[in-house]
């Protein structure tokens, strides 16, 4: 080998390697980056912080604000105040969207479903979810999530990332960077979207909001897609088979070994591993996403549209099959709760698309033996307000954002099942007691997987930055 | 500029050029540790994943590519000045004796391998492999 060659190269990798160890985020992290070579399922040194409940999470976020009244928060009290204005004692003079701030009148909309009590500690659930609340005694009901934001984006940008403006890294971003990744041949955060028949054309999903943020880009979820190929590229190029593929990986990383093995750079390590992944999951991903061996009697579990790929309870399919897969965090979006108006109607409609495949995934975790060690959660950015927006009638009424007050479930690893868990006033509208902000929320779902959410740092802009801010507290009260 | 945009797969300007809507981010600069559009970065991660690996393999422009440059290889005399012309052009260098050998009697087994069309085809598939090398990602 030529000397000079090889002294140049040298030189260009140790000025790599110092730069990367001294502009970006200090040791840690370049260590991280050494042992990602290696395998890629290596989290951060340190961690899990301390036991975990939760091996993986699945998060079924209902995205555009389920109505918490309709659903999960009876107020009997106020049943006979149809039409009577909401109190300035109970608004306080809080702001209010634009939606419904010119409003003359803010006239108290009792919901007109019934709610019954539901399994051995009785939680309620309203009618219209009677195959979830068959589950009532796996779930912790907490009707006492606030936030901060009021319109749609804002929220869930600050429920993912903590923070409402874009830019932070999200939740499962975090999850990926603290833990790794289980599973060789899938990546650890993977997002499946479906479209609600509540209300078709609902606010927009953007991919910022499973990014990575500023944490390296091998932790941002992968979205597999709702239509067309799942994953982009997994298709060999027309003509080329898999035999003519490999010959060609073979090669490449025959002559990346070679450079490898005269440089010594561990980046060309990761990148011989990375193809040999991308080739995997060119099998294992269909492999995934392939139901056909599925028994009947479990297809049928989760409803009629299990078989329409990119519903949400085809989704939900999906989400048990990758659990089972240890993918450390499948998150749902399931859209379309956005009921300015026509709310019974639509409402109705988003809980025949989501209550049946919800409760059947639970029981399919729990048959299978992975709901003691899958933390799931159920729950939407805001809660939805109490007063009518536009016309009250006998039969309908809409509701605007209501980011004060709204309720959200979670089962499996760690839960304490058959808990209700704070309270909100008669009207809705305020929380009572046992108040739980999203930062608690996101500490509390960290806790489950073994992870203390204030030592879960990443140094960006010569700030440590953490999925928390500098807020949140585990909520022990729906712990096991 | 607008529409499609830098959407579409068939820009061929530099990413420098391109108008990023924050709405409607690149794909194939998103999985290459592109910058988030809305807040300043100090430094920009270079992360190695699958994806990467899938897009050099399976992306229609990158294989559109490949195909434009093995038709100009095909115009060689023979597989040597092929090789050679495919490493200068993609990587900057001649080969090395024992990289010329190698590519020679892999091009010959694509070439075999393949129906119709086998030399062009082997032809790319070598491109393929020199756009693989993190050679040729991290420039000298």
């Amino acid at each position: 080998m030529n000397p000079d060659f090889n002294l140049q190269v040298q030189d260009a990798l140790n000025r790599r390697v110092f730069l990367r160890n001294t502009t970006s985020f200090l040791g840690l992290s370049a260590l991280a980056g050494l042992t990602q070579a290696k395998t890629s399922s290596s989290g951060l040194p340190g961690f899990p912080t301390h036991a975990a409940k939760a091996k993986r999470i699945i998060y079924l976020f209902q995205s555009g604000a389920p109505s918490q009244m309709d659903l999960f928060d009876p107020k009997p009290a106020i049943a006979d105040r149809r039409g009577e204005d909401l109190p300035d004692s109970i608004r306080k003079g809080q702001r209010l969207t634009t939606m419904t701030s010119g409003q003359k009148k803010f006239p108290v909309a009792p919901t007109i479903f019934k709610f019954g009590r539901h399994g051995q500690s009785g939680m309620e659930f309203s009618e219209l979810l009677p195959h979830l609340s068959k589950q009532a005694d796996k779930l912790a009901m907490i009707r006492t999530v606030h936030t901060e934001a009021i319109n749609h984006d804002p929220a869930i940008t600050f429920c993912q990332t903590g923070h409402q403006l874009a830019g932070r890294p999200s939740i499962g971003s975090w999850l990926s960077y603290g833990l790794g990744s289980e599973n060789r041949d899938l990546p650890a955060y993977i997002v499946l979207t479906s479209f609600g028949s509540g209300r078709p054309n609902d606010q927009p999903l953007y991919d910022r909001l499973w990014s990575s943020g500023f944490l390296p880009t091998r932790h941002q979820g992968v979205k597999f897609r709702n239509t067309g190929d799942a994953v982009l590229y997994l298709s060999n190029p027309p003509g080329v088979d898999t035999a003519t593929r490999r010959r060609t990986l073979d090669r490449l990383n025959s002559l990346n070994r070679e450079r490898l093995s005269q440089v010594g750079d561990p980046e060309i390590a990761t990148r011989i591993a990375q193809y040999e992944l991308a080739f995997r999951m060119q099998s294992s991903v269909p492999e995934l996403l392939d139901v056909s061996k599925e028994p009947k009697h479990v297809l049928d579990s989760y409803g009629p549209d299990v078989h329409r790929p990119g519903s949400y309870a085809a989704n939900c399919l999906l989400a048990r099959r990758m659990a089972e897969r240890d993918v450390r965090f499948v998150q749902l979006f399931h859209m379309g709760w956005d009921h300015h108006g026509g709310l019974p109607k639509a409402v109705a409609g988003q809980c025949k698309d989501t209550d049946q495949p919800t409760a059947a995934l639970l029981n399919d975790l729990e048959q299978r033996g992975l709901l003691k060690d899958t933390l799931v959660v159920w729950g939407g950015e805001f809660g939805r307000t109490v007063y009518s927006q536009g016309n009250l009638s006998a039969t309908n009424y809409g509701r605007d954002h209501h980011p004060r007050c709204f309720t959200m479930l979670m089962a499996g690893a760690g839960i304490r099942g058959g808990v209700t868990y704070g309270e909100t006033d008669d009207y809705c509208y305020n929380i009572v007691r046992d108040p739980v902000g999203v930062h608690d929320l996101n500490a509390t779902i960290l806790d489950q997987l073994g992870i203390d959410h204030e030592k879960l740092t990443y140094k960006f802009q010569g700030r440590d930055y953490r999925l928390t801010d500098v807020h949140g507290k585990p909520v022990k009260g729906v712990l096991a | 500029m607008f529409g499609a945009g830098t959407l579409d797969e068939r820009m061929l300007r530099r990413s420098i050029y391109f108008m990023i809507k924050r709405s409607k981010l690149i794909p194939s600069m998103q999985l290459f540790d592109s910058p988030e559009p809305l807040v300043s970065q100090g430094s920009r991660p270079a992360t190695i994943i699958a994806p990467q690996a899938l897009h050099f393999m399976n992306n229609g422009q990158v294989r559109a590519s490949a195909m434009e440059l093995a038709r100009q290889l095909k115009a060689q005399p023979d597989t040597a000045a092929a090789v050679t012309l495919g490493y200068q052009t993609v990587l900057g260098r001649a080969p090395t004796p024992k990289e010329q050998k190698s590519i020679a009697s892999f091009i010959d087994v694509q070439e075999k391998s393949y129906a119709n069309n086998g030399r062009e085809l082997a032809l790319a598939d070598f491109v393929q492999v020199l756009f693989g090398l993190n050679e040729f990602i991290y420039v000298q």
